[in-house]
């Protein structure tokens, strides 16, 4: 494939209304945004996560480079991101989602790759993290 | 002297800010305006460590921001200039800071205030400021992020009576 850059999007998936909740603090702050999906594990086994990731991955795609993004290293939403990985090696992975990781992704992702992109979100995500 | 931005926010120094705007104007500097945080030390330390992303925060009272700007001490930088309240802007303006334009960024809701915007409530006091801003010629438009259409504020305005009461029918 030849290039100019692609977009990057991003599948946010985690417990109860998380996602959907972190993506309404990222609108807040950044104003609305496109190529996103956020998903809730609420209600689904591990199959039909697959699947609501796979098909939300699948239409991303059409257009972007995707980043999946979970809350808990070992609950079922980052079990459901690494699977998504194992089917598709294009697709990356983060676990352990914060507001700072989420904001950094969205401001910069139209300026990186999706490896340099990964950097960022990750420093930006651990540097959040302070006891005050 | 020249600001990459002026802005009127009742948050104070707040995510819209430092991410948002920060990442769309990369300013050097935040310089947050306001007697009551400047007058209090423990809430000057806290704004003025705020981690701005890269900007360098100064809270001032208006005393010493008019007489930095007089002096042009932020002329080499891009510098953010942030107020609490319309009446404190028209402060600066009376005080002699020259701007063309200015943003209306977040005035919340309390009580007795109407609602123009999601983000933007006034009260009386409010629109007096707001009108005497814009009769000496400085544009307000009110807009929370980048990279959303801005509203003219005079528009706005302009139907409403200034008891920030009821709407006529």
């Amino acid at each position: 494939m030849s290039e100019a850059r692609k977009k990057i999007g991003c599948v946010v998936v985690a417990h109860g209304n998380v996602a959907n909740c972190l993506m309404d603090a990222v609108q807040g702050i950044l104003g609305t945004q496109s190529n996103w999906t956020a998903i809730s594990n609420t209600g689904l086994g591990l199959n039909d996560l697959n699947a609501a990731i796979a098909v939300a991955v699948k239409e991303l795609q059409k257009t972007c480079d995707v980043i999946v993004m979970s809350d808990m290293p070992g609950g079922s939403c980052h079990h459901a991101c690494q699977e998504m990985v194992g089917q598709d090696a294009e697709v990356r992975a983060v676990s352990g989602l914060n507001l700072m990781m989420l904001l950094e992704f969205f401001v910069k992702r139209d300026r990186q790759n999706v490896d340099d992109l990964l950097g960022l979100i990750m420093e930006r995500g651990r540097d959040a993290i302070r006891i005050l | 002297m020249a600001y990459v931005l002026v802005r009127i926010d009742d948050r104070l120094i707040h995510g819209q800010v430092t991410v948002a705007w920060g990442s769309d104007l990369a300013p050097d500097r935040i310089i947050l305006v306001n007697d009551e945080v400047a007058g209090n030390e423990w809430r000057r330390s806290l704004y003025a460590e705020t981690d701005a992303l890269g900007a360098s925060v100064s809270v001032l009272s208006t005393d010493e921001f008019l007489e930095g700007d007089r002096k042009g001490d932020w002329e080499s930088e891009r510098a953010m200039v942030l107020v609490e309240s319309p009446r404190d802007l028209l402060r600066l303006i009376e005080g002699g800071l020259a701007i063309d334009s200015a943003n209306v960024g977040g005035l919340h809701f309390s009580e007795g205030k109407r609602e123009l915007l999601p983000y933007f409530f006034v009260d009386a006091d409010d629109l007096a400021a707001i009108r005497a801003i814009l009769a000496r010629g400085t544009r307000l438009e009110a807009r929370d992020v980048p990279h959303t259409n801005p509203v003219d504020v005079a528009s706005l305005i302009a139907g409403l009576d200034d008891g920030a009461g009821r709407e006529e029918q």
